[in-house]
């Protein structure tokens, strides 16, 4: 078999191997160390009113796993303790209003990222963009 | 020659592999994976891909007269379709594709901080007492390998000073909570699991609102408990429960409020799905803890109150806790 043939043989193999790893790189990993995200919730004109009064959820998930969902009122506080690493910090409430945050946080980092609601008109059948990712 | 020919190759691969990862990321996009219609359309009657021209039309919610996809449509199931309706990531012993990395149901731990093997859940803490009242709380975490994990409002280093308002409710920084919020990690060795109940599914929330209701929980409180927890608990046939009471969580997790409290209801409610039960013929003390089911009934301690403060600051807490998926 001429050289040339045996080597994009051995070459095509090694791209596959590393293509089909690159695949799996895009999983979670475990991960070490602690970081903090705290933040406040607040809102535009709009959105600060709901007709079932309930508060607005904040949801933290790697992608679309969702690690934390809690309730937090408008202009109230939340800490979460995460590894280091990529996510989405997202905040609804009944109006529809949003907001999203994609933030990275290093180890032993304190990231103040504050959730401002507004009214959202989404497409449907369009998934929310972010896709986290922890190192 | 060959080496120019080894170098094509190479870039042209690169782009492949770069493009390949950015169209699947586009394509998962343009598709809205998510729980689907079935989820919520059972919570909602909300159909997203009932009408297929109105969800693959780029301009149905650009015109004026495009009804709104409802304000859940990014949020719940449809966002979160993997584990909405789970405490966390679960991990759900049985057959897999995949190779997983664990050997018992639970809560997958890698994705948090820590390494405690029990997930206290969403401890919900509520202050009843006279109006205005100014009270601090401050949660103590007393084991080692035990850590926080999130809170509402912050608690910080601090805690949280809060003042009583109508309704029962707290007043923190001037935004009025309904209660004090709280997720923790810990170890397990401080928590019982001789005491307790088994049962099957459809009877699991109502029983736990009844063991609510004996240890002098109020109707609001309840009622909150029912309003989450009917929806997070990991799927199974059947539950066994060892509720953890102020005995094992003041060792774990210890409350400090000042003025001194008239009367602390602590109550948590581990978890442990029928998955996560020892079949095997060993010993039941040779088994893990929470691995048998219990082999005494549990009922609460009586909620004694000072007599001399019959109006003083009264402090519930309910949550439910689970173990950590145990890793092979």
């Amino acid at each position: 078999m001429p050289k040339i043939t045996t080597n994009v043989i051995i070459l095509s193999m090694c791209l596959s191997v590393i293509w089909a790893t690159s695949a799996l790189a895009v999983t979670q990993k475990p991960l070490t160390g602690a970081a903090v995200i705290t933040g406040k919730i607040v809102a535009e004109k709009d959105c600060l009113k709901t007709s079932d009064r309930r508060p607005p959820d904040v949801w933290l998930s790697i992608g679309q796993i969702l690690l934390y969902q809690v309730e937090v009122p408008v202009e109230g506080t939340f800490e979460f303790h995460v590894k280091p690493g990529k996510y989405d910090l997202t905040a609804t409430n009944s109006k529809g209003c949003l907001a999203v945050n994609q933030l990275v946080v290093a180890p032993e980092q304190v990231l103040k990222s504050d959730l401002r609601l507004a009214v959202s008109r989404s497409p449907a059948g369009k998934a929310p963009v972010s896709r986290g990712k922890t190192k | 020659m060959k080496t120019k020919l080894l170098i094509s190759l190479i870039l042209i691969s690169s782009s492949f592999l770069t493009s390949s990862i950015f169209l699947n990321s586009r394509a998962d996009a343009a598709m809205g994976r998510g729980c689907g219609s079935s989820c919520f359309a059972s919570l909602y009657n909300y159909c997203p891909t009932c009408n297929m021209m109105q969800s693959r039309s780029p301009f149905y919610s650009a015109t004026p007269w495009g009804a709104a996809p409802p304000y859940y449509w990014n949020t719940g199931p449809m966002m979160y379709p993997g584990n909405f309706y789970q405490p966390g990531p679960w991990y759900a012993a049985g057959p897999s594709p995949y190779a997983m990395p664990y050997t018992s149901p639970g809560i997958m731990g890698n994705y948090y901080p820590g390494s405690g093997g029990f997930f206290a859940a969403k401890p919900n803490l509520y202050v009843m007492g006279p109006l205005a009242t100014k009270v601090q709380v401050k949660i103590n975490l007393l084991e080692k390998d035990t850590n926080w994990l999130a809170t509402v409002p912050a608690h910080g280093l601090e805690g949280w000073q809060v003042t009583l308002a109508e309704k029962n409710k707290l007043i923190s920084d001037g935004v009025t909570h309904g209660y004090l919020y709280s997720d923790y990690r810990a170890q397990d060795k401080e928590l019982q699991d001789q005491k307790g109940f088994c049962t099957e599914k459809e009877n699991l929330i109502a029983k736990l609102a009844i063991e609510m209701k004996r240890a002098d929980f109020t109707s609001r409180e309840i009622g909150d408990f029912m309003e989450f927890w009917s929806v997070k608990l990991p799927a199974s046939d059947s539950y066994c429960v060892f509720p953890q009471d102020e005995a094992q969580l003041d060792k774990i997790a210890a409350l400090e409020i000042s003025p001194r409290p008239v009367a602390v209801r602590r109550l948590l409610f581990l978890v442990q799905v029928k998955e996560g039960l020892s079949t095997d013929d060993k010993p039941s003390a040779a088994k893990p803890k929470f691995s048998k089911p219990p082999t005494m009934a549990w009922n609460p301690q009586p909620l004694r109150t000072i007599a001399s403060e019959p109006k003083g600051i009264v402090v519930h807490e309910w949550g439910v806790g689970f173990l950590a998926a145990t890793p092979k």
